[in-house]
């Protein structure tokens, strides 16, 4: 399975390729921001992870978009922010993002998520 | 009404007296009077140096309650919040070199324990496979806590606009 992996940091997008590698998901696209992503993303893509806060345009505004193509439509996205509160996660969902993960995170969490989000990951 | 000294000074000074005290001050004629020498009740002008000091002062006071107002509306608030990121920075970026420094340690107990297999006679493979497969847990775990950078520069950053906008509205203060 094709992951794309959306984050404004360099750090955080080593991290997250570094953690799927470690749970057996080694063919990873990056992208710096939501506009980028949105270049990068199509039917080939089988998983989104995506930060919220970036510059040009951000995770929510890229799931946003994502959403309304027929490409789009069902992939799973998991976003992976510091935002925590509530009324922040609501937003997320209603963008259309599927499930959410606090930073700092686990290998063994982002497992969880991924799995939980793809059922032929898990099996 | 008392003067400086301490005696009583008449509300209705001379010319002279007048012109000794503030030479800047132009006494304005009484209309009604045609006699060089001024009646005692003259209407005295202030100078055009004393009106414009007044406006100016004026026009400085009404700026200070300006940017007072501004600054007790938004970003006071604020700089409190910020205060708390600061906070929150030292203690992520003091835990994240903590659980660093432990898995170094650890990871280095597992190399002494890989010499140790490695010098006996008839080195243990599973076991050091074993060890192997630690080790590379610890190096991940040390990458793992380096998301500090990641979140502390999201706060640092929002610090910043915030100080920035303090800045900016405490120097036009200073420059009215």
């Amino acid at each position: 399975m094709k992951f794309l992996v959306v984050d404004d940091s360099v750090t955080m997008r080593r991290i997250l390729v570094n953690s799927l590698q470690r749970i057996g998901y080694t063919d990873v696209v990056e992208a710096g921001d939501g506009q980028e992503a949105l270049a990068k993303f199509d039917g080939s893509i089988g998983f989104v992870i995506t930060d919220w806060n970036m510059p040009n345009m951000s995770g929510t505004e890229f799931t946003k978009a994502i959403r309304s193509r027929p490409d789009g439509a069902t992939v799973p996205v998991l976003m992976v922010t510091a935002r925590s509160v509530k009324e922040d996660i609501m937003v997320a969902l209603q963008a259309g993002v599927n499930n959410y993960i606090v930073k700092p995170f686990t290998p063994q969490v982002l497992k969880e998520k991924v799995d939980a989000l793809s059922p032929a990951a898990a099996a | 009404m008392p003067n400086s000294d301490g005696g009583e000074e008449s509300p209705h000074e001379s010319e002279a007296a007048t012109k000794a005290r503030s030479p800047e001050i132009r006494v304005v004629p009484d209309s009604a009077s045609t006699n060089s020498r001024m009646p005692a009740a003259s209407v005295v002008e202030p100078p055009a140096s004393i009106e414009q000091s007044n406006s100016r002062v004026l026009e400085l006071l009404a700026r200070v309650r300006d940017t007072r107002a501004a600054l007790r509306n938004s970003p006071f608030a604020k700089l409190q919040a910020t205060q708390e990121k600061f906070r929150h920075v030292t203690s992520a970026t003091e835990d994240a070199a903590s659980n660093i420094m432990d898995s170094c340690d650890r990871a280095n107990a597992l190399v002494d324990a890989l010499d140790t297999i490695d010098a006996a006679e008839q080195p243990d493979r599973a076991a050091a496979l074993e060890i192997r497969s630690r080790l590379r847990d610890e190096l991940f775990q040390m990458m793992s806590a380096l998301q500090f950078q990641d979140i502390t520069s999201q706060q640092l950053n929002h610090s910043s606009a915030i100080l920035s906008e303090v800045e900016a509205r405490l120097l036009s203060l200073i420059h009215i």
